[in-house]
């Protein structure tokens, strides 16, 4: 089934590379279940910070899980794709409240239902839509930063130690190394605040967004090598939607 | 879809959280190394060797050694009875381990400090007797 437009593109790769990741780590994300993390982290978040959601039971969460990735393969597949799209939606909300305290899950999975939504609810403009939802994150960040530490936050201190604390849990060596130069940490940590708050500028700039891609992919590369922060599973994929009109240029 | 972007740009800038739309203040603060910290849990082995605890979820042994920062009077028990928890839902028992060991990690002068804050026996498996 050939996808043509930049959103029929767009869809195809995201919900097809989350079906595989769901697929793929289906049987560790049930065992993580089991481990009962509330006890851990605390119970069930509330919905939009008003209703708490209900724990399912196991066999809930399993059916969930199995209708998220089937939901998201018939929307990549372009088999029924507003009726897959909504299942995956109303799937999320069931199978990751309570597997929230995974690594690879936490916020990094908070796009997921925003983007489907925009892909199931949206009459026009959903890759702007999308990107706009990702350059809220990185400005999100990028104005916490602001907040808590104000500009200092790029003197390349605040860098140090959190690669000094990386080490300190993962011993991770490259850490350790970027940790003991201030100028190294301060160039770096200058680079991602300025990243993190100019991401909306990519938005009116197509022809200059593969800057804040190229620095949004080493961003995450270094975060996963030096501090175990992995955002490739459930995040990752929405970098898709800043080379879908590329791709559907190419395949047009 | 412009609603549901206003939403999260909203969220955003005022840092509210409202699952699925939440802020990201992680790693916003600036702690100089000197003042980095750490708590991590050891196991102590019957042979007397020792390792990192190391969850198949590896973030428990964050979201433990976080709750451990400020150790309270009965931390150190829950910590040890979730993380012989832990062990025997990834291991499948705990009957490898003497000891549960709570180690703090300190960075001074350029190198890291282990303090060990506490240690707790595991206890040993009972086997019921014959009849």
């Amino acid at each position: 089934m050939m996808a043509s437009g930049a959103v029929e593109v767009f869809r195809t790769l995201y919900c097809g590379t989350l079906a595989t990741q769901v697929a793929f780590r289906f049987q560790a994300q049930s065992a993580f279940f089991r481990s009962e993390p509330s006890r851990i982290y605390g119970g069930m978040p509330k919905l939009l910070g008003l209703a708490r959601l209900q724990r399912p039971g196991y066999t809930q969460f399993q059916l969930a899980g199995v209708a998220f990735a089937l939901g998201l393969a018939a929307a990549a597949l372009g088999i029924a794709p507003k009726v897959g799209l909504g299942v995956a939606l109303l799937a999320f909300f069931i199978y990751f409240p309570p597997i929230l305290g995974l690594g690879s899950v936490m916020r990094k999975a908070n796009l997921v239902p925003l983007v489907l939504g925009i892909l199931l609810l949206a009459p026009s403009n959903q890759l702007l839509g999308v990107q706009i939802a990702v350059a809220a994150v990185y400005f999100s960040a990028g104005i916490a930063k602001l907040q808590v530490s104000g500009w200092r936050w790029m003197d390349g201190v605040a860098l140090q130690g959190y690669f000094v604390t990386a080490y300190m849990w993962h011993e991770r060596p490259l850490a350790l190394w970027l940790s003991r130069s201030r100028s190294l940490c301060a160039l770096l940590s200058t680079v991602v605040l300025i990243w993190e708050l100019t991401f909306p500028v990519a938005i009116f700039f197509p022809s200059m967004v593969w800057v804040w891609v190229v620095v949004g992919v080493g961003f995450h590369l270094a975060t996963s090598l030096l501090m175990r922060i992995h955002y490739w599973v459930y995040f990752g994929p929405v970098y898709f939607v800043f080379v879908a009109p590329w791709v559907a240029q190419c395949v047009a | 879809m412009m609603g549901a972007c206003l939403v999260c740009w909203v969220l955003a800038h005022f840092q509210l959280d409202a699952w699925p739309f939440t802020r990201y203040p992680m790693f916003s603060g600036r702690t100089p190394p000197e003042d980095a910290r750490v708590v991590r849990i050891r196991l102590v082995l019957h042979d007397g060797t020792s390792r990192w605890w190391a969850p198949k979820s590896h973030r428990y042994a964050d979201a433990i050694g976080s709750r451990l920062q400020n150790l309270e009077p009965g931390m150190a028990l829950w910590a040890a009875a979730e993380v012989l928890r832990l062990i025997a839902h990834d291991e499948g028992g705990t009957g490898r381990y003497r000891a549960i060991s709570i180690v703090e990690r300190r960075w001074e002068n350029g190198s890291v400090r282990d303090r060990e804050l506490s240690s707790i026996p595991v206890p040993r498996p009972t086997v019921p007797r014959p009849k």
